[in-house]
């Protein structure tokens, strides 16, 4: 029997959330939970991962998948020229979810484990395409009984215009606060790439502000915007952060989104990992692997020295 | 009884006679060192070019029924990059003195012709690797290279006899499952001064289509087909070089997933076994169980070593 299925459909729907950043959704009744992702091909070359952000219409109709799309590359460009209707093919969803409080599993860290969904009080802080995978979990915080009151979201963009999802999260009655920082230069531009402008020190800023009733972050973004808010966390803050790294096979094989030193795979145990999984990174926040597996410091990379 | 799945391999002792082939789970130190501590007594990497190569677009995989197709494209970060992760493997190996993440390392190389085989194999030699791989036989490359240097007895003597000249280090031939007679290709392996052999490099390619789409799968069309679906090819292949004669020390992969599947391939003829897609079935965690159910077996036989199973057809 084959596990892993691909699912070949047209697009049923595209929403422009800002001038890069488009929503695609399917029809396809699958069991998503917040923090998977799919791999989306346009059979033209190419197959890449995303978050999905939503598994249901406005109006609460199920069966269907977003995914918020970021025009970056050759890719993401080919699918911004698409339009409903127009065929793709997906894979998944893949990878180790957030965690919902009153579901605790083997990896769950005691204290978090005992937290009841009425006193949980998150941040969920998401920099440019990581905010989007926040949505769903809002929904899943709040399915689970964590009262909207408790949740706060940041969203950190590189200007007004590149906040995501505002109107989203406090559609769900969860108070929003924007960090943006205009983009005036090539670092904040390189930023939610995977470098860090002073798009990181706004997020941070943002944290420090609505930390202190806080007992767990949920971050999502540039490994730089993630680390970023470690300091600003009051101490002993348990948090989860959702990992990007180069996926290529997504089912655990290849090797190409392993970190270093565990060897965790971003695509299997991953992309959420929990803090006692991050302090153990090496990579976090200095390198990772491109295409080839090649190892580019983020240093390098805002010096636009790519590498393979 | 004491049952025993230690091993020998080329003069080196072996934890276990299972390997990591080249291609899973090897591209950086990590994933090598995790597999090692999960119980490979081997392990290959990905086969290193002399520049880095990003690979084929994707779809690189697709699961088909019993097995997989891949098309990865022969991704690496170039053989500097690679000897440097093997150093890094080293060095975490060694740091780790409690657990078993210290097994010796299979540096895998793919070139296209004679001169630039030798160019890698002096690089491996002069680095910390334990044995020299020659892929000469990957399947997904041909519309850049063409037919894969396995299929010709001449080619592949030819490349084993310059890599000899310049690695003092064992080198072991990748042979290709996709040729008329791969006994014949094994045999001009071994007279041209092989060590060992590691067969069976992936079969096809094969071609899956999207009938949505009127499309195939695969951007690269093709892909080598691997997983349990090729393991009774790769066992008779096995066998009938045993059968030829041939008595160099074999790595047996294609399609083991489980202790009786390596079973199997012992008695075919393998001395060692490699096992990759069964990462994608069973999780990296597969090394530990196949030892287990090895150790069993042995047990169940009243056999004291994997040795005693070893070519016995
Ligand atoms: C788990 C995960 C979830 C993601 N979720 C989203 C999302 O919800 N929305 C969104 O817009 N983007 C998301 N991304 C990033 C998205 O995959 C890349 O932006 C996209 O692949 C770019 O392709 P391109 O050809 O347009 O750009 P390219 O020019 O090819 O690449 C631009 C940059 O995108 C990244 N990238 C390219 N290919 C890959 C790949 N195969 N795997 C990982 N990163 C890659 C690299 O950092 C690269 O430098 C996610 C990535 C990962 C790993
Ligand atoms: C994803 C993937 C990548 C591979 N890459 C390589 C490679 O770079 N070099 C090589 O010699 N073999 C490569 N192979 C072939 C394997 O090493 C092995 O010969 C084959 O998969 C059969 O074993 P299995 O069925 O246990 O996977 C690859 C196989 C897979 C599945
Ligand atoms: S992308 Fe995670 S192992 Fe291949």
């Amino acid at each position: 029997m084959i596990k892993d299925k691909r699912t070949t459909l047209p697009i049923a729907r595209i929403v422009e959330e800002t001038e890069n950043v488009r929503t695609f959704t399917f029809r396809m009744d699958v069991k998503a939970a917040p923090g998977q992702f799919i791999m989306l091909t346009d059979f033209k070359g190419g197959e890449k991962p995303f978050s999905i952000s939503d598994n249901m219409l406005e109006d609460g109709k199920n069966g269907y998948l977003s995914v918020s799309i970021k025009r970056i590359g050759d890719f993401t460009r080919r699918l911004f020229d698409m339009k409903a209707g127009d065929i793709v093919s997906i894979r998944g969803p893949y990878g180790t979810p957030f965690f919902i409080p009153g579901k605790p599993d083997e990896k769950t860290p005691e204290v978090v484990s005992k937290i009841k969904p009425a006193d949980f009080r998150p941040v969920l802080c998401g920099g440019g395409f990581g905010l989007p995978p926040l949505y769903l979990l809002a929904k899943r915080l709040l399915e689970a009984g964590v009262p909207a009151k408790n949740i706060k979201a940041v969203g950190a963009g590189r200007s007004e215009a590149d906040l995501l999802f505002e109107q989203q999260f406090t559609g769900l009655g969860i108070p929003y606060t924007g960090a943006a920082e205009s983009l005036d230069d090539v670092s904040a531009a390189a930023s939610l790439e995977g470098g860090c402008g002073r798009i990181c020190g706004t997020a941070a800023e943002a944290l420090t502000e609505i930390a202190t009733e806080t007992n767990f972050v949920y971050a999502s973004g540039p490994d730089l915007m993630m680390k970023s808010l470690i300091p600003q966390m009051p101490q002993d803050t348990e948090y989860q952060f959702l990992f990007e790294r180069y996926m290529k096979c997504a089912i655990g094989i290849c090797g190409s989104c392993a970190t270093d030193p565990g060897g965790i795979r971003i695509c299997k145990e991953g992309p959420a990992l929990w803090r006692h999984q991050v302090e153990q990174l090496e990579d976090f926040g200095v390198y990772r692997r491109t295409a080839s597996g090649a190892i580019e410091l983020f240093e390098n990379r805002l010096a636009g020295r790519d590498r393979a | 009884m004491k049952n025993e799945i230690r091993t020998e391999f080329l003069g080196v002792e072996l934890s276990s006679p299972l390997v990591l082939p080249a291609g899973v789970l090897d591209i950086s130190f990590s994933s090598m060192n995790q597999v090692s501590a999960v119980g490979a007594g081997l392990v290959t990497t990905k086969s290193l070019t002399i520049e880095s190569r990003k690979g084929h677009d994707g779809p690189v995989v697709a699961e088909v029924e019993g097995g997989m197709l891949n098309a990865m494209g022969l991704c690496n970060p170039g053989i500097d990059a690679g000897l440097e992760e093997l150093k890094l493997l080293k060095t975490a190996a060694e740091a780790d003195v409690e657990g078993p993440g210290n097994c010796p390392v299979n540096v895998s190389i793919f070139a296209t012709d004679v001169n630039g085989f030798s160019d890698l194999a002096e690089r491996v030699n002069n680095s910390e690797a334990d044995f020299l791989e020659l892929n000469l036989s990957c399947p997904n490359v041909m519309d850049e290279f063409g037919v894969p240097l396995a299929a010709s007895e001449k080619t592949v003597a030819e490349i084993i006899t310059a890599v000899k000249s310049v690695c003092v280090k064992p080198v072991i031939a990748k042979l290709s499952p996709n040729v008329t007679s791969l006994t014949r290709i094994a045999g001009a392996a071994a007279e041209a001064g092989a060590d060992a052999l590691c067969m069976i490099n992936t079969l096809g390619p094969g071609l899956e289509i999207d009938i949505e789409a009127g499309r195939p799968v695969l951007s690269n069309i093709s892909g080598g087909l691997s997983g349990p679906c090729v393991k009774p090819v790769a066992l008779r292949l096995v066998y009938e070089c045993r059968k030829s004669g041939l008595s160099l020390p074999i790595i047996g992969m294609g399609g083991i997933t489980t202790g009786e599947d390596a079973v199997q391939m012992l008695m075919a003829g393998a001395d060692l076994v490699g096992v990759g897609t069964a990462v994608y079935y069973r999780g990296p965690g597969v090394f530990g169980l196949i030892n287990e159910e090895l150790l069993s077996f042995l047990k169940r036989k009243g056999l004291e070593s994997i040795t005693d199973i070893n070519r016995i057809i």
